[in-house]
Parts: C-alpha cells; structure tokens; sequence
C-alpha cells in the first residue's frame, strides 16, 4: 500500500568530507510514496502557502543561478525531495547558520531519494529537516502550521547547540581558506580543537591552552592585579579616586593578543544599560598600546582585554590621568566584531595567528587510504615506515585503532569515530587512516584535507547494493572523494594498472605518484615523461622513477614480505607503501631498512600486545 | 624595659644574610645586668626552662633576645641567629633575631617581653599558650605543605623566590627569567585544562579517545534504559547525575535490577541527565604526573575503622586518633579522624552510627574520600607501578592538557598494566595536593617539589639575571647609568634604581628616590627586565635589608668622610662602611666586588666577598691595588690618557679621550666613576669593544642625568648644575670645575639641616678655597633646624677662606639662582649646588631660554 506523505527511511550524518561536499552535511534517504505523481505544480495554491510561510525562498537560485530561481522551480513543477532540501535550508537560514550546500537526487527506486543538506551543527540540521518536512507537508495538505513557533524553537535549538560568537569567530577564522587549519570540536561546550594531533592547540571562547590558569586567577583578583600593575609603574584606577558616575573620562577596551594590540573599542554609553562600541584600534597612542600589553605580561596571560579610562586614547596615559581599570582573561570579542560603525576587527584571525604564528596549518601528516581491497595492509606497511623515520603514529584500519604498537581497540576501526580520535590525540604525530567505501559514504571522512592519498585499486562490483549504489560511475565517485582532499602541497599515489584509478589523477591538488608492478604501462609512461614520479619493477628491483632519474630502490629478492610464492597483491601492497612513504618524504634508506625489515604479517608487527583491551571505548564522541 | 620600635629586615642585612626582627630597646636604671637583679635568671627560667644560657653578666636585652629566638625554635621555626648590640646612647640597645615567617617573628618579641616581664616581676607567663600561639600562627602564615616543598626545592637550586601574596602565589626567578607557582599549579598550567579536568565526563571522553582505560558507561534517558544499560554493562554499576556535586544521587556497586531502577530515580531527582558506568572494584591509587613524567604514586585509603565486636565506632575512631603519629594539621604524616556530620551520614548510609559496635573484622568507611586532611592514609607505590600503567596516566595528563596532576586510578594493582584487570582512569586532577607523596602516611616519600622545579627550570637556569648593586658615598647615580648603559648595549633590557627613580629599558616609570628595597623588588618583578643595576642606599640597608638575596656584582664608589652621619646610630665612617659592606657580602660565590682600592674603608671590604675582587684606583702605584695585581688579580687603573683594565699580563685599554663624561680626561671624578663602570662592566662578562663603546656614547647631560654635573652656557659664562651635597662631593666638584678656564669663579651653596655641624661647615671651607664669591641660600626645608642656623653654619667655613672675596646670603633656592646669574660675565663660571634638582633645572632651563 502506497503512502502519500514524506518519510525518512534513513538519515545518514556525514561528518566529514563526502560524496558531495567537503563540508560535513545531512543525508536523508526520503520515500516520498505517492507524492512522486505530484509535483508542485500540480497541487493547487501549494506554491503560494509555501512561499507565504517562507518568503526567504524567493533568494534561492537554486538550478537558475538567479534570485527566484527555486520559485520559477516550483511554479514549473518539482518534486518534494528537492523542495525539503531548499526548506531545510531556508529553515537553518533562519535559525542563524546562513547559506550551505544542499542536493537532491534520485535513486534506482521510484520515490526514494537522496536529499543532502549541509549541517553546520548535527542536531540543528536534524531538527530543521524534520520542521521542513512538517512544513511541507502542511503545505502539500493545505493544514495549519505555526510557522513562527518552529522558528522560535528552531533558534532556541541553534542558540543551545551552535558554538558561541566568541569561539565560532576563532574557528571561523582558522577553518577559513587564508589559513586552512582544521578543527574539532571537542565538547558541548566551546572547547575546539584547532590543528591536528600534536600539533593541535585548544580554545575555549578567547582562551587558549596557554591561557594560564595562575594569570587567570591574578586577573580575576582585582586587588592584587592593581598591587601588580602599579609595581610595574603602570597607572591604576584607584576605586575611591572618582564617584562613579561623575568619571568623565572615555571607558576603552583594548584586547591584546600574543603581545601585541589586536582591537581597541571606546564604550559608549547608549540608550537603557546598553554600551556601544566605536572601533579606536587605529587611533591608540603607541605609549598606551605598550602599557596595555606590558599590563597583560605582568598579569601572564596570552589574550586579555585590558580596560583604560582616558580623556583620549591617542594620548599617552600619564599626559592626562588615564589608568588601567582592570585585565580580563577570556575577553569579549564581540565589541572588536560588532562595532556601531560596522567596522569589524579581525580579531579571530589575531588569535588564530597568534596560535600558529608564520602560516603553521598545525597539520600532522595525515594519510588516508582507500580502494577495494588491500587498504589495511597497505595502512599497516605505511604506519611502519612513519614509525621507522621517527614519529609516534597512529594507525585506524580494519583491524584495529592502534598507536605507536599498542592496540587501543580491537575490530574495524577504520572509521571516521576512531580516524577522529587518531587526529584528537596529542601524542601522535602522524595519523594513517584506512577508509572504506562505506565509510566515505555513511560517516565521511574523519580529516578535512591529507598529506597523502592511495588508491588501491576499485573493483566496483564489490560496492553495488547498499547505498543505493549501483553504477560504476557512482563508485568512481566514491572513491574520488579520497583523492579531492589532498592538501595542494600534498600528493596522490595512485595504481596506475588500475584505469578507474588512474583516472582520477587530475583531481588531484597535489602532485601524484604512480605505482605498477609494470613500467611500460602508457598512462605510467606518460605521467613520467611530464615530470611525474612513479614506482614500479624493473630487472627484478624496486625502483623509484621520476622523468630524471630511476633509482634502484632494493631488490625484491630482499623483501621477506615477498619471499616464497608470495601472491601479486602483497607485490601491489609493497608498491603503494613505499609509493606512499616516497611521497611522505620519508629518506630512501629508512624506506630500504624497512622494507627489508618489515615481517610477514603487517598486523603482528603492529600489534605489540594481543590482549584485547577489557574496556573497550564506548562513550560515544559526540555523547 | 621597652620596645621602642621593631623592624622586619627582609634581605640580607647590617647583621647577616637570614631575615631578622630588629628591635630597638630601651633599658632603664637598674635593668641594664642581669646580675643586679637578683634571682631573675631563676624566675626566667622557671618560666621558659629551654632558653638557652647567657653568662651571668649578659644585658637583661640578651635574655630578651635569647627568649625571643628560643620561643620561635620551640614553636618549630628553624631559625638560630640572635644578637643584642650596644648603641652610643647608654640606655639604648638593638636586638636582631632571625626569623622565618615575619609574624611569627614579631608576635615572638612581644611575648619574649611578656617573658622578661614575668620573670622580672615574678608574674605567671604561660608557656604552653604563648607556643601554642607561635605554632598556630605560624602554620597560618607559612606556605603550605605542596607550595613549601616547591619552595624548598627551588633554594636548593639557588633559584630566589619571592611570594607575592600572603598565599601560595610564589614568584621564581627575577624579571623576564621569572615564573610562578601556586600551590600545585605552574604558570604554564593551562586554564582549559583545568577546566577539562573538572569536566569528568568530558575528562573521560578524551581519555578514551587517546585509548586510556576509564569505566565504560554512557547517559540514559529513563528507568528501563537504564537497567538495559546496567546489563549491556555487566556487573555492578555506579549510577549519578550526570552534573551532581559532591556525591549527591550517586549510588555505587548497584547490581540488582531492583536496586538500578531505584538509583536511577534517586539520581534523576538531583539532574534530569543521569548517567550509568561500571563499578571499578579495586582500591583507589593517585599518580602524579610532572611535566610528561609519573613522579609519584600512592595507595589512599579513605578514614575507616576495623570492628572487633566489641568497641563502638566513637571507641575505636579514638584508639586510632590516639597514634601520636596523627596531628590536627599538616604537620604530621597523619591527621585526626573526625567523627563529623560527614562521618555519621556516611555511616548512616552503611546503616551505623557512633555508638554502633561493628563485627569483628568489619571495615567501616567514615569518609569518602582519602584525603589525608580528613583522617586518610596514603601509602608510597612508586616503585611498584607497571610502566604500561604509567604510560596511561601520563597519557591522560596529555590528552586533558595538564602539565602537572594527580590521576586517579582504580585498580587492583599497580604491579600490572590497566588492560590486564578491571580498572581505569576516574578523575585527573589539577592542582592535587603533593602532601601524599611528601610525606605518605607509609614508604618513602618522593622528591616532588624538584620535579615541578626542573619542569619550570633547565638544569643549569635558576631564573636569576645579572644584577649590579652599587653602594658609595658620591658617584653611584652616575656609576649605575653607565653599567645600565654597558648592559642595554648588550642588547638587555636593563631595569635600572637610583635616587632619581626607577628606569625600565630607559623609561622612567617611578620617581622620588627610589635606592631601597621596594623599588629592587619591583625591578625584579618587572616581565620585561633582563638585567639589573640597583643603587643601594643606606637608609634601605638598614630599614629592611636588601631587595634580592644575591647580586652579581657589588661596587662600592667610595666613603670618603661619609654622608648622613649621625642618623640611625650610624656615626662614623667605620659604621657606615659596615652598612654599605652589606652588598659587599651578597657578591655571589662567582660574583665580583669592584672596590676603590684608593679609598681604605672600601678596600677592606674585600675580606667578607664571597667571589673575587676587582679594584680600582687612580694610581697603579696604590698599595692595595699594586699588590692585589702582583697576585695576578683584576685591577682598573689610569696608565696616561687611557683607563687600563689589568689582569696577569692582559691589558686592555679604554683612551679617556673616548670617555666624553670625563672632558679628556679632566674631571677626575668622573675618570673615578667610569672605571668603577668598567670594572664592574669587566666582572659581568662584558666584551671590551662594548665597554669602549659605551665609554664613548654614553652621554651625561640634565635629561639624562638630572644633577650630575650638568653643564650649560649662560651668556658666554659657563653654568655647572650639580645635586653635590657633603664634603667629599663638593671636594670633587672644586676639582672638576678647577679644570675649566674661568675668570670669575662663582658658587650657590646651601646646607641640608640633617648635617652634622662640622660637615656643613667643611662645605664651605672647601668652596671658599676655590671661588671668589659664594652665594648661600637657605630653603623652607630646614629639617630640624633653627631658622639661619645653617646659614649661619656655611658662614662659618667661610671664615679664613682664602679666595673668597665676596659673600651674599639669599632665601630661596631660584632667587639664589637668579642673584647669581646677574652677577655673571662671559667667561666666568658658577658651580651651583641644586637642592630640588627637577625644579632647578627647569627654572635653570627658563632663563637660559629668556637670553
């Protein structure tokens, strides 16, 4: 019996890199049942309740590339997968997460689709799929619906779960494209991981993980700050100098970061209790700035807000009985953001610069390695030679989340769960993540972009079947999403025997290394003769080829892991490892030592201890 | 018997290097010896049977003073130092006892005069009262246990410490090299982390993600969830509000499907977010981990008793109290058990109270938590912890971000890794108390407070940067601008106290005079100073001491006849030699004295210098010099037109024509100053092409160095403008200016009225040698004398002046000024003798501007 409504058969979070996106995004897998006969147009005065609950849509371009696009959409007919995807977003528009990728599309069976919606935070984008529908829906059977009041709890719900101004300014400002540091957030509150691994620091709101937590407690000692400041010969306000209220003197905020002044705001007083901030940054006399920041290295702290009462803060301090009111730590950002003129420091950004001073991404090498088969021994082979040039590495793949040789966990855990927990932890230094087909395509990847990339090799009838996947195009497309997000200065090792593979060499940002056991294959041959490198057997030798020179790597008769009647894939696993460590810059002969070193079974020689943890983790990430 | 005043010398000092409490204690009539008061050393010591012995004819002050000390020793300070010194004033004396906390010091003497009273009197004194309050108090103020052992550490390191508040905040190391504790807690403890660590579900979620083992669990939505949640578990589960405090609705070791949805109602009325987690069985073990590495281990076992079916609780908790090993405070390795509210609702809960007699061999809990302040027991297990275990507690420190705290584990053992048995990570903690590993109620306790100290300091850094301390009767303000300057050209931020002010890297951020200990003190607080160069005046000396424990180098300029004479009981030359040998003593053992080998009271000094000497003096030929340079030891001399720095064979040489301070070589006091520089530039490792060079580029002029023989040009006469104000200053000046051509000499001379007699009129004595007229002002300030009587004073050095033709006496210092400048033609020259230096200058300034 055919249903006449919107269900959910399925939503799917992708919380990393995806199919369809970089960004993490919403999947739902939506069975619209007999409303595939119905498309708008054909539903009478739907198009205008919609609209009149929505007026906002009529900004959507949607496949017009113009204002209005989605409702010229509409009047000529589309289906509801395509229009919950605009409503979710309209809807997440309005609840303050403007903007965001959205696609709808059809699968092999008639009135299921695939509606993506990007989810810059999970439970608001699921609470605005589920409002749209409804929305939809009532629009479809022409019922009531409080539009305001799904408004109103859809805020409420983004206000509990979205970051707050002063962290999302940060991160925003790291995330963003001039820096391109990555970020995790680590709790429910504002605590956010910026960068990777060891390299990673942490924020909370305009504190960061060397904000002191003595400085902290000196700042918020009124008293003994002022004792500090004032044996330093800075000017303090002294409490009983002037009656509150008959101050004449300018109320300023200045926010120093790392040392320097970032921002300055004079605070006026507006209407009611309110203050309003004008932007003063350019205007701070030298003398002041320095005797702010010398205020914040008395106190200790990295980032504080410094609050000056001065006649004029272009003026030194002592030229007109100014003095320091205080020194906050975890200042407000929002004056330097929002200021009455509309002028808006780049305050996040000082913070993010001051965090990763002279361009540090606070990048690990991160590896990701994904195709059809022969991914985790691939991963474990790539993990030893990290290890073997030196670093703490960690290691998630299908058999098991493993750092340095210890086993955390045992079972499949190349997973975007553990790949996480690999980048959160600060004693790696280098994370080696095996994804799977199914991986990319139910969780995403767990980094944003990786050092390096493998393509194994993809036999696409391994993946028909769940996913609704069901052409080879839609493999290549899975398997793309791994190679997509090579660091531009990154690489991509690719099989070259592998046409499907090879293939995807253009999409790469990076440079590409070819790995075959054959050289003379064309597409190997002419990615050499264009300046490419490649790895591949000659004479019975490994050999690391680029167009200027062939270096004789070792001889496979030295590879223990080939000797006997050893089967072509572990050949194939040899050749994308060291393909990959080539790529990762590891020395020749740290990848000669381990090749010849490296023992039979890739995961003994991983696993130092056997014993399955009795703990097995199980508090979910994102409890 | 009185207490005329008391003072807290807290730096080294006139007596010594320990921090002393000096009183100032008048004696009347009889009082003076003991021996003339008859049965008083009984009566005494009846009182206070351990004070120590005096001779029978000791000064009633040496019983005050020996009580004194003897009461802080048997209050359990380690102090030892005591003195009781005469003063020229018969009924006046000065009793120095060291102590360690100020207030424990200064409560010490009032009840040592309490003491001295009794026994005089033949009153009651109560001993054990007066003790009790001296351990009380000191247990108040001192630092704590957790803070002292840093403390400690640190002084053995030879890293100077200083606390900044009455609490735990400590500063180590001086200026840019400082860093701070409080309590447990580094500089460099992060604030987030923290904050991490008091998030435990969060705590627990990063350490599972860094593969540490912690109870598994996870939040449940109602009752049946819940007991679902309790047999995906298995076993006996822990169930607690998800954000409770301090145990409420928590209920531990819930097995029963009844019992789990009961808790689950008990937690869910305290917060609407329950959560449920394994029940670790095992005992409670912190690890404290320091800077990325496991320092210690313990064993804690919460306060309890064991029944023998016979006692009661009330009973048994006494027999365990009466252990003379448990104490009520920090100072033993165990404390009281208290049979509190806590105690009787945690025995409610294990359905007992006090009166209850609990079966022989029961363990009954009367706290939960084993905090040695409550009455619990920490047993020393560093040597027993597995390394894999370690690994995970120091990953967890990590992965929460601390660089200093104590994870608690529970476990069976220590002797296994956590994977091997059910165990985990509970809680990691900041700023944990260190007293366990200290002194651990069993084992041996563990060198925390050096592992928190070489976290924060490399082996060889104890946080100290170079200081320069320069004492002297005339020449120190310009003898420390020019070390400031030799220093800056290092590239050092140098802070810099005179009696002009303090200076940080050229800015002047206090003025007044700023050459005692506070104003030290605050140098070497400041964030931005990477060297120190600190005039050291008396009067700081003697108030308080000095304002660091240490200076690299200690020069004394001269003391010449002396200045101030006469004030604080310090009377002569000898007495203030003493005073300015103070720094002479806090030389570091590498450190080096620059003493003026010309001067015999400063020459003598070199005896008590920990380090080695470097003189100076104008003559090579200078005994003391020639000799100290015969035994291949540092000396600066003049050798024709150059300074020359001499060691064995080296020479190095510094052409005075490059020394523009010194006019080619002309002003011989200048010549003085800049090799006292030299020398001391010399003893901090300077190089010679930097000394030459800031020889050559340092400028003295009224901007830079306001009072220090500033030269100006007055209608083609010559001005010199100069604070110089005591016999031996105004002997050097008539020698600089000697060196200038003139036709008409002219001087502006008052007197400061806290002069001696025969040191005022020396002034004069020594002007009307070298100029034909002489101009004497007198000013509002007469401190302490009549009105004309300093005048009157000046006039009398005149008296068989030969040069001098002409007198005036005028009020006011700018009218002597201006009477003065009147007077001028081009080509004479006038020395005035500015009193209020700032003002003068500028009313100097305003005429020189009128022309």
């Amino acid at each position: 019996m055919k249903h006449r409504d919107i269900r959910f058969l399925e939503i799917l979070s992708l919380r990393g890199p995806n199919l369809w996106t970089y960004r993490p995004v919403l999947e739902a897998w939506v069975d619209i049942g007999e409303l595939e006969d119905c498309p708008s147009n054909t539903i009478p005065g739907f198009v205008d309740r919609l609209c009149a609950w929505l007026p906002t849509l009529s900004e959507h371009r949607c496949s017009y590339g113009e204002p209005g696009g989605f409702v010229k959409r509409l009047q000529e007919g589309t289906w509801p997968g395509h229009i919950l995807e605009h409503v979710t977003l309209e809807l997440q528009n309005l609840a303050g997460t403007p903007g965001g990728f959205g696609r709808a599309r059809e699968t092999g069976v008639r009135g299921v689709y695939k509606v993506v919606v990007q989810a810059w935070q999970e439970e608001v984008t699921r609470a605005c799929l589920h409002a749209a529908r409804d929305l939809v829906m009532a629009a479809i059977e022409d019922t009531p619906f409080d539009v305001e009041a799904t408004h109103a709890r859809l805020r409420e719900i983004a206000g509990r779960y979205l970051l707050a101004p002063n962290t999302s300014c940060i991160v925003n400002a790291a995330i963003a494209k001039e820096r391109g540091i990555p970020s995790i957030r680590l709790s429910a509150d504002n605590l956010v991981q910026l960068g990777y691994g060891s390299r990673q620091r942490r924020i909370w709101a305009a504190q960061s993980d060397r904000t002191g937590a003595i400085a902290q407690g000196i700042a918020r000692d009124p008293e003994l700050s002022a004792r500090l400041l004032e044996s330093c010969g800075l000017p303090v306000v002294d409490a009983d100098e002037v009656p509150e209220g008959q101050d004449t003197r300018h109320s300023y905020r200045l926010l120093v970061v790392g040392g320097s002044l970032a921002a300055a705001a004079r605070m006026d007083a507006a209407e009611g209790d309110s203050l309003h901030a004008v932007d003063v940054t350019e205007q701070v006399h030298p003398a002041t700035a320095s005797a702010a920041c010398l205020a914040v290295r008395v106190i200790g702290l990295d980032i504080a807000g410094v609050d000056v009462l001065a006649d004029d803060i272009a003026r030194p301090l002592v030229a007109q009985n100014g003095a320091i009111a205080g020194v906050h730590e975890a200042p407000g950002l929002i004056h330097h953001m929002q200021t009455a003129s509309g002028e808006s420091r780049p305050v996040g950004l000082a913070i993010v610069d001051h965090l990763f001073p002279g361009g540090d991404t606070g990048r690990i090498p991160v590896v990701g390695i994904t195709g059809s088969g022969g991914t985790t021994e691939v991963a474990h082979w790539v993990t030893e030679f990290l290890r073997l040039s030196g670093k703490f590495t960690g290691l998630a793949c299908g058999d098991g989340l493993f750092l340095d040789r210890r086993r955390v966990e045992a079972g499949d855990c190349g997973t975007w769960r553990c790949g996480t927990h690999l980048l959160m932890n600060r004693a790696v230094e280098a994370a080696v993540l095996e994804n799977s087909a199914d991986v990319i395509l139910g969780q995403g990847l767990a980094y944003d972009r990786c050092q390096v990339a493998v393509v194994t090799g993809i036999e696409p009838g391994r993946h028909y079947g769940r996913f609704y996947i069901e052409k080879p195009e839609q493999v290549f497309q899975v398997f793309r999403s791994q190679v997509d997000v090579v660091l531009p200065d990154g690489l991509a090792v690719l099989n070259a025997a592998d046409p499907m593979v090879a293939e995807m060499a253009p999409l790469c940002d990076g440079e590409v290394i070819f790995f075959a056991v054959e050289p003379d294959l064309p597409v190997l041959q002419e990615h050499l003769a264009n300046g490419g490198r490649a790895v591949f057997v000659r004479g019975g030798s490994l050999i690391l080829a680029s167009a200027a020179e062939e270096l004789r790597l070792l001889p496979l008769a030295e590879i223990p892991f080939l000797s006997g009647n050893s089967s072509p894939e572990r050949l194939k696993t040899v050749l994308a490892a060291v393909a990959a460590a080539w790529a990762l810059g590891i020395a020749n002969h740290v990848i000669r030592t381990g090749a010849e070193t490296f023992s039979n079974e890739p995961a003994d020689m991983t696993a130092s201890d056997n014993s399955t943890p009795i703990f097995a983790p199980s508090i979910p990430l994102n409890a | 018997m009185k207490i005329l005043n008391t003072r807290a010398l807290r730096g080294p000092n006139l007596w010594g290097l320990h921090t002393a409490i000096q009183a100032l204690v008048s004696c009347s009539g009889q009082e003076y010896f003991l021996n003339r008061m008859p049965g008083f050393e009984d009566r005494l010591r009846e009182r206070f049977p351990q004070i120590s012995s005096f001779p029978p004819d000791a000064a009633l002050v040496s019983a005050l003073e020996l009580a004194a000390l003897g009461l802080q020793a048997q209050a359990g300070c380690p102090v030892a130092f005591s003195r009781s010194v005469a003063t020229l004033d018969p009924e006046i004396y000065q009793v120095i006892v060291e102590y360690t906390e100020e207030a424990v010091g200064r409560l010490a003497m009032e009840l040592a005069l309490e003491l001295s009273a009794a026994a005089r009197d033949d009153l009651p004194f109560d001993l054990s009262s007066a003790l009790a309050r001296l351990r009380d108090l000191d247990e108040e103020v001192r630092l704590g246990p957790s803070t002292g052992a840093i403390v400690a550490a640190a002084v053995v390191r030879g890293i100077p410490y200083r606390r900044l508040t009455e609490g735990s905040l400590v500063q180590f190391g001086w200026g840019s090299k400082q860093r701070r504790i409080q309590a447990a807690e580094m500089d460099s403890t992060s604030a987030i982390a923290e904050s991490i660590a008091q998030d435990k579900e969060l705590t627990k979620k990063l350490l599972d993600s860094a593969g540490v083992p912690v109870p598994k669990g996870r939040p449940v939505t109602d009752a049946e969830d819940a007991w679902a949640a309790a047999c995906e578990l298995g076993g006996p589960v822990v169930i607690k509000p998800r954000d409770g405090n301090q145990g409420k609705g928590v209920a531990a070791n819930v097995e029963t499907r009844e019992d789990v949805l009961a808790a689950y109602h008990a937690a869910h009325e305290v917060s609407p977010n329950v959560m449920i987690e394994q029940y670790l069985t095992g005992q409670d073990f912190r690890l404290l981990v320091i800077g990325g590495r496991l320092i210690a281990a313990a064993r804690r076992e919460p306060p309890h008793v064991t029944g023998d079916g016979k006692h009661t609780i009330q009973e048994l908790v006494d027999e365990v109290n009466s252990d003379p090993h448990r104490g009520s405070g920090h100072a033993t390795s165990l404390t009281k058990i208290r049979l509190d509210e806590i105690a009787l609702a945690t025995l409610a809960q294990q359905d007992f109270d006090a009166g209850s007699v609990p079966r022989k061999g029961a363990r009954v809990i009367l706290r939960n938590n084993a905090n040695l302040s409550t009455g619990g027991t920490a047993t020393d297990v560093t040597d027993d912890v597995h390394p894999e275990l370690a690994a995970r507690a120091v990953a967890a420190a990590q992965m929460v971000g601390l660089d200093l705290c104590g994870v608690d584990v529970v476990c069976e053992s220590v002797l296994t890794p956590l994977e091997n048995q059910a165990a985990g990570v509970i809680e990691v903690n900041a700023a944990p108390g260190l007293r366990m590993h200290l002194q651990p109620s069993f084992g041996k306790g563990r060198p925390v407070g050096e592992a928190i100290i070489s976290t924060m300091f490399d082996e060889r850094d104890d946080g100290r940067i170079p200081i320069v301390a320069v004492a002297g009767t005339n020449g120190k303000t310009t003898t420390v601008r020019l070390i400031a300057h030799l220093l800056g050209l290092m590239g050092n931020r140098v802070g810099m106290t005179n009696s002009d002010g303090v200076y940080i890297a050229n800015q002047r951020i206090d003025t007044g005079d700023c050459s005692g200990p506070r104003s030290a003190r605050n140098v070497l607080f400041h964030p931005d100073v990477d060297a120190a160069v600190l005039e050291t005046a008396r009067g700081g000396i003697l108030r308080e001491g000095l304002g660091f424990d240490r200076c690299n180098v200690a020069v004394i300029t001269n003391i010449g006849m002396g200045d101030h004479l006469g004030l604080n009981y310090i009377c002569t030359v000898e007495d203030l030699a003493v005073v300015k040998r103070v720094i002479v003593h806090s030389v570091a053992p590498h450190g080096v004295a620059v003493l003026n080998a010309a001067d015999p009271m400063v020459a003598g000094m070199a005896d008590v210098c920990p380090g080695s000497v470097t003189f100076f003096a104008h003559d090579r030929h200078e005994r003391v010099l020639a000799n100290h340079l015969a035994q291949g030891k540092r000396g600066v001399f003049v050798d024709g037109d150059a300074i020359v720095g001499a060691k064995g064979k080296l020479r190095y040489r510094v052409a005075l024509s490059e020394i523009p301070i010194t006019r080619n070589g002309t002003i011989q006091f200048q010549i003085e100053n800049s090799m006292a520089a030299i020398a001391a530039a010399w003893g901090l490792g300077i190089s010679w092409e930097i000394i030459r060079r800031g020889m050559a580029t340092f400028i003295s002029d009224a901007s830079t160095a306001p009072g220090r023989f500033n030269v100006f040009s007055y209608r083609g006469a010559t001005l010199i403008a100069d604070y110089g104000h005591n016999p031996d200053a105004i002997q050097a000046l008539v020698q600089a200016v000697g060196s200038m051509p003139a036709n008409r000499r002219l001087v502006v001379v008052s007197g400061a009225g806290d002069r001696r007699d025969e040191d005022l009129r020396q002034q004069t004595e020594i002007l009307g040698e070298a100029f034909d007229e002489v101009i004497l002002y007198q000013d509002d300030c007469q401190r302490g004398r009549a009105d004309g009587e300093v005048l009157a004073l000046l006039r009398d050095g005149l008296k068989n002046a030969t040069r001098t033709t002409r007198t005036e006496e005028i009020r006011g210092e700018f009218c002597a000024i201006d009477a003065a400048l009147a007077r001028l033609n081009p080509g004479d020259l006038c020395l005035i003798l500015i009193d209020r230096i700032d003002e003068s200058l500028a009313h100097i300034a305003r005429r020189i501007a009128e022309v």
